[in-house]
């Protein structure tokens, strides 16, 4: 039924166990393509996090420091990709093509980008990535993706058992 | 990991393409449980939608058509749950499998006290129901769902425009 499908990726563990459920889905539907998308921070994102007037100071270091981390976090999502691929494959799931994304700017365009750019019927994500912030069951980007529906979209719960237990209990109690 | 499988219905087209969508999955995963859930308004819930004011006019005609609505919520939910579980025995799963929840009152509510309840581990609905305000990408319930993340949630979109451009 979904023939696209694609996965957002963050290095963090919620967004694995939202390519984990990606997999099974696309065994489960018969998916033809499975897309993996990272996307790393080009030089404005990285600039507003150091704030302009950081950016702006003509420190040769700071140049230098903000070029190294360009070239590192392309590096990192080079890497991310492979693992994720990789982890594709161990699941065993041959049938699926894998494509990988790696993209650069704003997190939340870029995606609804690529999912209207390549046609992706299904986008599955973590219900929060990287960021840690305390009490927030769905996470920023997520949210905003939801919001803006490019797509059929699965929000993958991946709250701590701490955070679950009334749901964990319940679980329990249905089974017992 | 989609062992117990959700599908939220309200007779409107977008929940039964997330029905098709729920049924498929639970067929390739080989799901133990799939769940169909309705909704209807309580006496409260329609009260709202009357304003109270007119409720405490007293008026017989009132109360009459009150009772023959939440009557008829009875009746129609009902055969919505029957549409339900015939369409996905239809679809060739064992009715041993299809669990119905016939529910009464807030919407949202009702719904994440099913997944807590019965240990659902995916929720599937309809970008949105049988709300028809225009412009909407999400509708409230659908977001408000999202929002309180029971259980893994997907959201099926079924804006025809955009199925054209995909």
């Amino acid at each position: 039924m979904f023939k696209r499908v694609l996965v957002a990726v963050d290095g963090s563990e919620h967004a694995w166990r939202a390519l984990d459920h990606a997999v099974a889905l696309a065994k489960a539907m018969g998916s033809e393509t499975l897309g993996v998308v990272h996307v790393r921070p080009s030089l404005t994102t990285l600039a507003y996090s150091y704030g302009f007037d950081g950016a702006a100071a003509p420190y040769g270091t700071f140049a230098e420091r903000m070029v190294a981390e360009l070239k590192a976090a392309e590096d990192r999502s080079r890497e991310l990709l492979q693992e994720a691929e990789d982890r594709v494959r161990a699941a065993g799931l041959d049938s699926v093509q894998v494509v990988r994304h790696a993209e650069e700017g704003a997190v939340v365009r870029k995606i609804l980008d690529l999912v209207r750019r390549e046609g992706y019927e299904l986008l599955v994500m973590g219900s929060r990535g990287m960021s840690r912030a305390a009490g927030l069951i769905l996470g920023s980007v997520s949210q905003s993706l939801v919001a803006n529906l490019p797509c059929s979209v699965m929000v993958v719960e991946s709250r701590t058992e701490k955070e679950a237990t009334g749901h964990e209990t319940a679980k329990s109690t249905a089974e017992s | 990991m989609f062992k117990r499988i959700l599908v939220a219905v309200d007779g409107s087209p977008n929940a039964w393409e997330a029905l098709a969508h729920a049924v498929a999955l639970a067929k390739g995963v080989g799901a133990e449980r799939i769940g169909v859930v309705h909704v209807r308004p309580s006496l409260t819930t329609l009260s709202h939608a009357y304003g109270f004011d007119e409720l405490a006019m007293h008026h017989l005609n009132l109360a009459r058509r009150m009772e023959r609505e939440l009557k008829e919520g009875e009746t129609q939910s009902r055969a919505l749950l029957r549409e339900a579980v015939a369409r996905i025995r239809d679809a060739g799963i064992e009715e041993s499998k299809v669990a119905c929840h016939a529910e009464e009152g807030p919407v949202v509510r009702k719904i994440l006290d099913v997944v807590q309840r019965e240990g659902y581990d995916l929720l599937v609905m309809g970008s949105r129901g049988m709300g028809r305000a225009a412009g909407l990408l999400l509708g409230s319930v659908t977001q408000s769902l999202v929002a309180n993340m029971p259980c893994t949630v997907l959201v099926v979109e079924c804006r025809e425009h955009l199925r054209g451009e995909c």
